[in-house]
């Protein structure tokens, strides 16, 4: 029975998969029923040490594991990147707004990921992919900093083979003893080339570090995407995750409970909301 | 509305019948100041509702300090002489604590726990501004009942069902007020406000909301008035509507413990990685303000502030919001 608000839900950390030299994805099986929409985050909880939110990069669909991409960052994300499997972890929620795939149906849309933000944008293409006939096309642009910052590697390959999905890669900076079969260049160079209806059914769903969502709206304006057709994961430091604590505030709003998930058109009146 | 009188003696021995059912807070005067403090039925007859706000505000008693989220346990309790201003404040940590998608089971309880007997104010400090924000030196709601001093005791009204019950149960200490006794309180009630009103004049602004939405890029912000903060948090602590807390582990996994929590600490909006929102102190005493007289107005349809002036007694940088919003109007 739960006695307050702020209880977590016990889990398990059944696995740990190395992304890059710096993320790793977390596999947790609760051990209650925890079922979340694409885009939602949830606090995950390294009993006594401290509590830090995250979005989910898993299917939703798949209810038993929850997968989870951390960047280490911080002191809880230190913590967690020196677990191997088997520990005790909590986990609360679901929070905040998803992303409202229904709307998009019919339409075409463009998943824009940089770094470690193509956490939650994993889980939203996962939900795409669940029937792909929903959508008139799919156009995938993930940018990271080298070839070897690229998360989900082993993924790609399957993703790149999908018919109605388009994969664009990016690097910043490519060594010259690596092999790379995308471009070079900032994440918004993939923006260039679009083929997409953009004034008419497009979509932009975007995720990222704060400069990267900055520069990538402004490009996705210029490149005629409505203010009300760019999807922004404003993910901040919720830590309450339930509109209380007010550490995540952002303008007049909670992010916690009114976003992460807000299209540009709802925080455009905000001064310099990519912090 | 019945309006009752009861009389300087009455009134502690009504004190003394709550006393057996809940504990009794009510203030406690020390150099021109007034405290909070525990009463018991040695003390009771010693109980003051004071003549103005106390030096802290209300929200402890539902919201403290440091609060150890786990179980959740009943403690009924009387508030005696809030004023005005700290009941306005309640409409804000009210609308976040037990509003939106889950209501905060710790706070909804002590909440509920608690029976409000408020006062009029009978004098004000020099940092009192509530009439500017629209606030009147008497309460007007959020309590269960309310005592307006006059010469021989009390004018009470009460606006709630456990208010009037409490009073139905004491036939004998409470008599209807007389036309002459409800005279006398709405002459003090009105002389105060325009001493309030008085004290106030010079600062000209009107909307709060208006005066720091059309000034946000006044380079006063940066240059004058956050420049002489000294960043102690110490406004944050006395505001009666600052509802910010940290949320921390415990040795238990199922429970967690909070703490209050400042937007004027560089820490507060920081994130893992190190990016800051509000890096400079500026923009986190812009946020401030915009939070007080903007975004909780938008939420919540009051401002969140009430002009109880507590910041300004506590600030040693001597940063006076009423000052501050006067500098950004001359500055339009």
């Amino acid at each position: 029975m739960k006695k307050h608000i702020y209880q977590p839900i016990e889990c398990i950390l059944e696995k740990v998969i190395d992304e890059t030299k710096n993320i790793k994805t977390f596999v947790i099986r609760p051990l209650e029923p925890f079922k979340f929409k694409t885009g939602q985050f949830v606090e995950l909880a390294v009993p006594g040490i401290g509590e830090a939110p995250f979005t989910p990069s898993s299917n939703p669909y798949k209810t038993d594991l929850i997968e989870i991409t951390i960047m280490e960052a911080g002191f809880v994300t230190g913590v967690l990147h020196k677990m191997k499997g088997g520990e005790k972890l909590g986990i609360r929620g679901p929070y905040g707004t998803s992303y409202p795939v229904e709307k998009f149906f019919g339409k075409e849309i463009l998943i824009l990921g940089g770094g470690v933000g193509m956490a939650p944008l994993r889980s939203f293409l996962l939900t795409l992919l669940h029937d792909l006939t929903n959508f008139k096309k799919i156009i995938l642009a993930y940018g990271s900093k080298t070839p070897d910052d690229v998360v989900y590697k082993y993924m790609f390959p399957e993703w790149e083979k999908e018919n109605r999905l388009e994969v664009l890669k990016s690097v910043d900076i490519c060594p010259v003893d690596i092999q790379w079969d995308g471009q070079v260049g900032l994440v918004t160079c993939l923006l260039d080339h679009l083929k997409m209806d953009i004034v008419h059914s497009s979509i932009a769903v975007v995720c990222g570090p704060p400069v990267m969502m900055k520069f990538s709206t402004l490009k996705l304006l210029e490149k005629g995407f409505a203010p009300a057709n760019i999807y922004l994961s404003m993910e901040a430091n919720m830590s309450c995750g339930l509109g209380k604590c007010g550490h995540c505030q952002l303008g007049e709003f909670f992010i916690c409970k009114d976003g992460p998930v807000f299209t540009y058109e709802q925080i455009k009146h905000i001064r310099d909301p990519f912090v | 509305m019945n309006q009752f009188f009861i009389n300087n003696h009455n009134i502690h021995r009504f004190m003394l019948k709550l006393l057996s059912s809940r504990a009794i807070y009510a203030l406690r005067e020390e150099t021109g100041n007034f405290y909070w403090d525990r009463y018991t039925t040695e003390t009771v007859g010693l109980i003051n509702i004071g003549k103005y706000r106390s030096i802290t505000s209300i929200k402890q008693f539902f919201f403290p300090v440091q609060e150890f989220l786990s179980d959740i346990k009943s403690h009924p309790l009387a508030i005696v002489g809030p004023k005005s201003c700290d009941l306005h404040l309640l409409n804000t940590s009210d609308k976040i604590f037990l509003e939106g998608m889950f209501a905060d089971d710790f706070y909804k309880h002590k909440r509920s726990d608690a029976l409000i007997i408020s006062s009029d104010c009978t004098d004000c400090k020099l940092s009192c501004f509530c009439t500017k924000m629209d606030i009147t030196p008497y309460p007007q709601k959020n309590y269960d009942i309310n005592l307006s001093p006059i010469k021989e005791g009390y004018v009470v009204d009460c606006v709630s069902n456990i208010g009037e019950e409490l009073i139905r149960q004491s036939p004998n200490l409470f008599q209807k007020a007389i036309e002459q006794q409800l005279h006398e309180k709405e002459k003090n009630r009105k002389d105060l406000t325009e001493k309030v009103k008085k004290q106030n004049e010079k600062f000209k602004w009107e909307e709060p909301l208006m005066t720091v939405e059309k000034n946000m890029v006044s380079k006063l912000w940066k240059d004058e008035i956050a420049k002489s903060c000294v960043e102690c948090d110490g406004c944050r602590y006395v505001c009666g509507s600052c509802y910010c807390f940290l949320l921390g582990e415990t040795k238990d996994f199922y429970s967690k413990i909070r703490t209050w929590d400042s937007c004027q600490s560089a820490g507060y909006g920081r994130v893992a990685g190190g990016a800051n929102p509000r890096k400079e102190k500026f923009q986190r005493l812009q946020n401030l303000y915009n939070c007080k007289m903007i975004y909780r107005k938008k939420n919540f349809g009051n401002y969140a502030c009430s002009g109880c002036g507590r910041c300004i007694e506590v600030c040693p940088a001597k940063i006076d919001i009423r000052e501050s919003l006067q500098r950004i109007t001359n500055d339009e």
